[in-house]
This record gives structure tokens, C-alpha cells and sequence, in this order.
């Protein structure tokens, strides 16, 4: 039988996002993949040039609807190295916070989406109905469920309210307990283990030649998480696990982001109960930020979320630099997508837990029915965001 | 799991300059953080023998960037216990860099990333035909993220 090329994108039912997966198909089998990237570019690396550095904030905060605080910190990490500044530690602690607590809710997203794409739409069910737990959390630290908004250069935006800590505290209960819930049902459920076991295998040897990161490439037994390779913020005093697995299958990426829940639940309940008194921003912060240059690395949801500035000494950067985490995996999982089976592809896709925004953030213009060039306005963007991309 | 984070700077930065000498210029701006500046003719000798005698394996991205004088390419790369930046630099009359994709596998989008942004020629690049990021219909020798590119008339904003 002759080789059929089937596109999975850039725009198709089993994708949220616009992305181009490319598969050689022989028969039911992938002989060959290959993905092409930048439907999404919104033009961010070049606006960045022409704002301040505040302003910078606010538009990173948008990379990515579900990992924004990820981009945020990232870019405040380098930033604040560059002009010197010692963030209070209790801004520190509130960014940790709510690192782990943005960590819960895409774990638990991702989760809910693995089961749909497995059929097992129970569990996506009661993974989304958990994550509403820790949305209300977020809402009301940071006024928002999505594009917290928290971070800002020097500290947080805002106090968290110490009146409801305890409240926050039986939740993260409920929620640890849920998440040691579905480490059961992996481990336990017979189906989950015979649909995803030694299913679309990236081995270790792969794994670390394509510098895979985040809980895919820890799925794949590579011991990769910055929180431990460079503590940043206060992790270096948080007692928790790193997990990995040495499977490197579906069944893996499940088991190794189900355990997370369980470590990043343990984290959040250190931070809420060692809240660090005291300030949680620095009072004055320059507008000018000097000349110099530095790079912020960050542990996303999705694995290592890195961030290089340039300052120049005025109030623009000259250059900030985003890669997010999906870039850096799409490689593996297209590689290791020969082979497997063209049914498996769309959980194959998503057990990278991908997100194309964050890995397009770049180009302008376009419109293809017309030939012309057009824009992204901000209007638009702002009717983007009412929709929630 | 063991929580100790090793410093390997100092080392690192003394092997680097008794290796190259002349050829780099290394700077430790904090606990962890190496920016070694080299000639772009240099790279791939550096990620050479940063691969063969330090077993790097990692490449986090690649930067590209316009320092107007003259071009800069930055491979962020991670070692057990450091985070070194290998900053190359390129003529702006004469913007070619070697292609680190035969050493490093990952390196293949980031290239072709630079290349379209900045109009930087990847030498010896598996896949230099079409753009990555870019739209297929984008006009040829528009780099946008050259400091002269027209942005405000092209309607960035």
C-alpha cells in the first residue's frame, strides 16, 4: 500500500490550538512526522522592544492563558538579577504559591484531557470539577482565574488575605486527597494502564539527546527540574520529591504529572503555613533598568520555561527572549510519533501537555484569504482573551 | 533525592580560559550563570569540547539578537550545576554562523529560528529551505527582528 501523508493541523477537531503534525502513514502505522510551527505567533519578542518593562509584564502574562505566571516569573527572575533587586521573601513565598497552585490546576487540566483523548472521559470529568478547587484559590489571591496578574518587578501585586489560609488549607486537603485518588486509579485501574502502557515510548537515551524537560522527559527517568537544579524563590528550603518514572510510555506521563499533584499540594501547604511576615514587594522599584544582561529559567507546569534579557539602561529591554517548554518538546514527541499507531497520535500530541501559544509568541502579519498583510490589534487580543484563548 | 546544588563556575571558568585562551572571554555574573563571549568561528570548537569533556548534552534555546554594531547569537546551555550562555559574535557585513545541529539535535528550530528573525546564515543547517516560524508568503529579506526593521510602519505596536 502506498504511503499517505495525513495532516493533523493547523487547524483540526482534535487540536485546541493551531499547530501542523505531519504524518507518513503506511497502512495504520506512522512511518514518518514531522511538525511545522507558528500558526499562533502574535508578534511579542518584537513589541517587547517598543515597552517598558512593566508593560513587558503585562504582555508575557498573555503568552499563555494556562502557565502565565510561569512566563512572568521567568521574566521577573531575570529582570530583577539585572537591576540588582532582593525581592521581600514574603513576595518570594506568594510567587511560589502561586507557581504550584498554577502547577495543580494545568495538572489537573492536562489530566482531564488524557482521559478524553483515551475515551475515559470520567476522569476528565472529575479532574476538571477538582480544578475548580484550586481556580477560586487563584481567583481570590489574584483577582483573576486566568493572566493572574500577580507578579510584578520587585514583589507581588498583592497581599494574600491571611483570613483565608485556613480556608485555602482544607481545600489543598481535598485536593491532595483527590490527587492520591487518581494515583490510585492509575495504578489501579485496569484499563488506563492497558490503553497507555508501552504505548508511544520516548526512551531515556532519546529523551536526553533531545533535551526533552519537564515531566516528559522525567516520565523518561531524566532526573530534569529546575526547582532543584537552581532553586529560585524559596524552594530551597521547601522539602519535596522529584518525581520520575522509568517507563517513558503514556502510562508514565500520567503517573509522573498525578504524583506532581501530590508533591505540588505538599508545597503549597509548606508555603501557606511558613508564610514569611514582613513586606511583600519593594517600595521603589527603577523605572531604568541598567545595562546588562541575564537569563531567568523557570519550572513550568510544562518543564523548563527560560527567559533572556538584555537591558540597555533605559526603561525598554533591549531584547527578552521567551522560550517555553512546549518548544523544546515537540522534537521527542514528533520523533518518537514514527512508529507508533496514527489512533494513538492525538494522545501521543497531548501527552506533552502542549501549548502552541507559548511556543509561538513571535511573528505579525498575515491573512491568507486576502494576500494582504494584517494585524493582530489590540481589540482583537482583547476579544481573544474574552474567549479565553 | 539529594538537594545539594554543586558550583561548578569557578572550574568551569578556569578550564574554559586555560583551553582557549585568547579565544574567550568568560564572565561569572552570579552562582551558576557563565556568558562566554568567543568569535563565531570558534563555536563550534567550544560546544565541542564543552560535549566531549564536560558531557553537555543540554541546549536550552538559542538567541538571536541585533546589538546593532554587530550581530549576537547566545546558546543557553546547562551542565549539572551551571548555566553557561556561549555568546557568539557576527559581522553585521557578513552575518554566517556554523550550525550546531550535527552536536546537538535540538538546536535544528532554533536555527532556523534566528535565521528568519534576523537574516543570520546557518552554515551546513540539515534544513535551511522554507521558514519555520514564519509565514510561507513572508517577503524576502524582511528580518524582523533586525533593530531596523521597519516595525512601526509594518504595524507592530
Amino acid at each position: 500500500m502506498a504511503e499517505i501523508k495525513v495532516p493533523i493541523g493547523p487547524q483540526h477537531p482534535a487540536l485546541e490550538e493551531p499547530e501542523l503534525f505531519l504524518l507518513t502513514v503506511d497502512g495504520e502505522e506512522i512511518v514518518d512526522a514531522e511538525a511545522r510551527i507558528g500558526y499562533n505567533h502574535r508578534g511579542m519578542e518584537k513589541s517587547a522592544e517598543f515597552r517598558s518593562y512593566m508593560q513587558v509584564l503585562y504582555l508575557y502574562e498573555r503568552i499563555c492563558g494556562i502557565c502565565s505566571h510561569t512566563h512572568t516569573s521567568c521574566f521577573v527572575l531575570a529582570t530583577e538579577e539585572i537591576a540588582g533587586l532582593e525581592v521581600p521573601k514574603r513576595g518570594k513565598a506568594i510567587r511560589t504559591l502561586v507557581g504550584e497552585l498554577e502547577r495543580i490546576h494545568s495538572h489537573l487540566l492536562w489530566l482531564g484531557i488524557a482521559g478524553h483523548e483515551i475515551g475515559f472521559d470520567t476522569l476528565w470529568m472529575y479532574s476538571w470539577r477538582d480544578r475548580e478547587l484550586v481556580m477560586d484559590i487563584l481567583e481570590e489571591i489574584c483577582g483573576n482565574r486566568v493572566n493572574y496578574g500577580i507578579n510584578t518587578i520587585g514583589g507581588v501585586r498583592r497581599d494574600i488575605p491571611v483570613e483565608k489560609i485556613d480556608d485555602y488549607l482544607k481545600a489543598i486537603d481535598i485536593l491532595e486527597e483527590r490527587s492520591g485518588y487518581y494515583a490510585k486509579v492509575a495504578f489501579e485501574e485496569g484499563t488506563l494502564a492497558a490503553r497507555l502502557s508501552g504505548v508511544h515510548v520516548l526512551t531515556k537515551e532519546k529523551a536526553i539527546e533531545l533535551c526533552t524537560c519537564g515531566p516528559t522527559g522525567r516520565a523518561s527517568g531524566v532526573a530534569t527540574d529546575i526547582r532543584f537544579e537552581e532553586p529560585y524563590f524559596i524552594y530551597d528550603e521547601i522539602p519535596f520529591d522529584l518525581i520520575t518514572w522509568e517507563s517513558g510510555d503514556l502510562f508514565g506521563r500520567v503517573v509522573v504529572r498525578v504524583l506532581e499533584l501530590i508533591e505540588s499540594c505538599k508545597i503549597a501547604r509548606y508555603v501557606l503555613q511558613n508564610m514569611p511576615d514582613g513586606p511583600y514587594r519593594l517600595e521603589k522599584v527603577p523605572k531604568k533598568i541598567p545595562a546588562g544582561e541575564a537569563v531567568g529559567r523557570y519550572e513550568g507546569p510544562r518543564g523548563e520555561d527560560i527567559h533572556y534579557v538584555r537591558a540597555n539602561g533605559t526603561e525598554c529591554p533591549d531584547r527578552a527572549k521567551v522560550r517555553a517548554p512546549t518548544y523544546q518538546n515537540i522534537p521527542a514527541v514528533v520523533e518518537t510519533l514514527k512508529g507508533s499507531y496514527i489512533a494513538d497520535a492525538p494522545i501521543a500530541i497531548a501527552s506533552m501537555d502542549p501549548c502552541f501559544s507559548c511556543t509561538d509568541r513571535m511573528a505579525v502579519v498575515r491573512d491568507i484569504r486576502s494576500g494582504k498583510e494584517s494585524r493582530m490589534r489590540v481589540r482583537d487580543l482583547s476579544k481573544l482573551a474574552k474567549e479565553g484563548k | 533525592m539529594s538537594r545539594e546544588f554543586k558550583n561548578i563556575d569557578a572550574e568551569l571558568k578556569s578550564d574554559l580560559e586555560t583551553q582557549f585562551g585568547q579565544k574567550v572571554e568568560v564572565v561569572n555574573t552570579r552562582p551558576h550563570r557563565l556568558f562566554v563571549t568567543i568569535d563565531r568561528d570558534n563555536l563550534v570548537e567550544v560546544i565541542q569540547y564543552l560535549k566531549e569533556k564536560h558531557g553537555l548534552t543540554y541546549l536550552s534555546t538559542i538567541t538571536g539578537l541585533d546589538a546593532v554594531e554587530h550581530f549576537e547569537v547566545i546558546y543557553h546551555l546547562f551542565l549539572d550545576g551551571a548555566q553557561i550562555n556561549v555568546k557568539a559574535i557576527i559581522p553585521t557585513d557578513d552575518p554566517r554562523i556554523a550550525s550546531v545541529t550535527p552536536m546537538l539535535p535540538i538546536a535544528n528550530w532554533y536555527e532556523k529560528e534566528v535565521s528568519e528573525m534576523l537574516g543570520i546564515t546557518i552554515e551546513g543547517h540539515p534544513n535551511p529551505e522554507g521558514y519555520m516560524q514564519l509565514p510561507e508568503d513572508w517577503p524576502e529579506g524582511e528580518y524582523p527582528l533586525r533593530k531596523n526593521w521597519p516595525a512601526k510602519e509594518r504595524g507592530v505596536r
